[in-house]
């Protein structure tokens, strides 16, 4: 399909469209309509998404002053606090756009459970976003350890211990993640090399595989829409509704962020030593706390192992969970997640409350 | 298997030389790919996991001359050290006997301090304490401190190694 030259376009605008293809491109994005009831609930992957740019953004600039070496990474960390204009607000923004992306990466994974938007077309759908949610695991263990701050450290040991009682392969892992059997400088070097570099490279191959996919077969719609006849299919326009008010979305994202960044800055605790000079709690950041208030009670091998066990599970929900097999499997599936959904809620507050 | 339109391979026409010699080919390229990349795995997972604790000492000295008995403000009944890249800590039992352990908590690996008041060795995480032996007495653990062994001592130092 050719586009129909605008003759009111300026010249510049023509000559780019001609050589980039624009006009296929916002003829497709204009035809784009999404369901109108439940859009609320794609704000969730749209929030994911500008604050994952605003991760990058903060994250390059931070890169600048930040030196991945475990002689001076607590150091470089200080003089961004206090030496490198607007350098505090720069890493605070880093630290709460992390924990509004989690955030909203696990509403968004609750909403898409309920909308059972792994359904068939979208298996793939599902499975880049799974790996997605696991990269963003991984960004925030590394991401953790990089200030080298004592806290830090006693963060990293726990999380790399638990690594470690992954059944069969836990020793392997510890070496490839922390380059030793135990947290060094070289894990350092690693988790910055990795947060840097190897993340944001999977996760651009991810999310460019995820956004395809939700470009080729839409968005879930909400039950009961696709058995009314098309005409009648009340949606409203990708551009002109869904875009401006997911805009909104983000200045109401920008705005939370930075008042969180000014009003509660990052801390900076003392220089990380090896030897454990002063007594610290490896208390992690809300979203694993449930985690750590689980392993007070049981055992580190049997958590890690049922980890792993539900992280396959969401997996292979797909396949699973299918329409043949009826309604039984979805209640099953979706009591489950509700069930889950609630430990995990109860057990933050009772580690947040602690 | 017995459908009759299926060709026998005695129907099928005898390969030529030029054919044979192409597939030849083939298979040793093929062959010769699985190797390269075996190699390079080999070689990139030997590149990733560095090979485990090679040149560290296997026999630390320790200063002990510092370790009191009687109540000091400043806690010196333990002295902190690295062994092998891991916290370490060696403790006084008695006026005469000391003991050495890995200072890594059996649960979830936070590091472990010496608390004066319980003279026991405690983990900030989730409030576990290990007893001067290393047996855990309070808390989730369920396995001892790994001891570490004291090959040698004087008045002034211990040295200390992997049992």
């Amino acid at each position: 399909m050719t586009a129909t030259p605008d003759p009111k376009r300026r010249r510049l605008g023509r000559w780019l469209a001609a050589r980039t293809g624009w006009d296929e491109i916002a003829a497709a994005l204009r035809a784009r309509e999404i369901p109108a009831p439940g859009m609320a609930r794609h704000f969730l992957g749209e929030a994911t998404l500008f604050l994952l740019a605003a991760q990058v953004v903060t994250g390059l600039l931070l890169a600048l002053h930040y030196i991945p070496a475990a002689t001076d990474a607590h150091e470089s960390v200080q003089a961004l606090l206090t030496q490198v204009p607007h350098g505090r607000l720069v890493r605070s923004l880093h630290y709460w756009c992390s924990h509004l992306l989690v955030g909203c990466l696990g509403l968004h994974l609750v909403a898409t459970f309920v909308a059972r938007a792994y359904a068939p077309p979208r298996e793939l759908t599902w499975i880049s976003g799974w790996l997605l949610f696991g990269l963003a695991v991984a960004f925030a263990f590394s991401g953790q350890l990089l200030p080298w701050d004592e806290h830090a450290l006693a963060v990293g040991r726990v999380g790399t211990g638990l690594i470690g009682e992954v059944p069969l392969v836990g020793g392997v892992l510890v070496r490839l993640v922390a380059a030793g059997p135990t947290v060094t400088g070289a894990t350092l070097a690693r988790a910055a090399m990795a947060h840097v570099a190897l993340l944001p490279l999977l996760t651009l191959l991810g999310l460019g595989l995820h956004l395809w996919l939700v470009h080729v077969h839409g968005v879930t719609p909400p039950p009961g829409y696709e058995s009314q006849p098309p005409a009648a299919r009340p949606r409203v326009s990708f551009v002109a509704v869904f875009l401006p008010r997911s805009a909104l979305v983000m200045v109401a994202l920008a705005s939370l962020a930075f008042a969180l960044a000014v009003f509660f800055p990052a801390g900076h605790g003392p220089p990380a030593t090896l030897v454990g000079a002063t007594a610290v709690d490896a208390r992690p950041e809300w979203y694993f706390l449930f985690l750590y208030q689980t392993l007070r009670s049981v055992p580190p091998k049997p958590v890690v192992t049922a980890a792993l066990v539900l992280g396959t599970a969401l997996l292979v929900l797909p396949f699973w969970d299918r329409a043949p097999a009826g309604a039984r499997r979805r209640r099953l599936v979706l009591g489950f997640g509700v069930a889950l959904a609630l430990y995990v809620v109860v057990a933050t507050v009772w580690g947040l409350v602690r | 298997m017995s459908k009759p339109a299926s060709p026998t391979p005695a129907a099928r026409p005898a390969p030529s030389r030029r054919e044979l010699l192409l597939r030849a080919l083939d298979a040793g390229l093929l062959l010769g790919g699985v190797g390269l990349v075996g190699a390079g795995a080999v070689g990139v997972t030997r590149f990733v996991l560095p090979p485990p604790a090679a040149a560290a000492e296997r026999v630390v000295r320790v200063r002990i001359a510092d370790l009191s008995l009687t109540g000091n403000p400043d806690g010196l009944y333990a002295v902190r050290f690295l062994y092998q890249g891991q916290p370490a800590i060696v403790v006084r039992r008695s006026p005469a006997e000391v003991a050495a352990f890995v200072a890594v908590c059996t649960h979830l690996h936070c590091v472990v301090h010496y608390d004066d008041v319980s003279n026991r060795l405690v983990c900030p995480c989730h409030q576990a304490a290990f007893d001067l032996t290393g047996r855990p007495v309070a808390g989730p653990p369920q396995a001892p401190l790994a001891r570490l062994a004291i090959v040698k001592q004087d008045q002034e130092y211990v040295w200390v190694s992997a049992p």
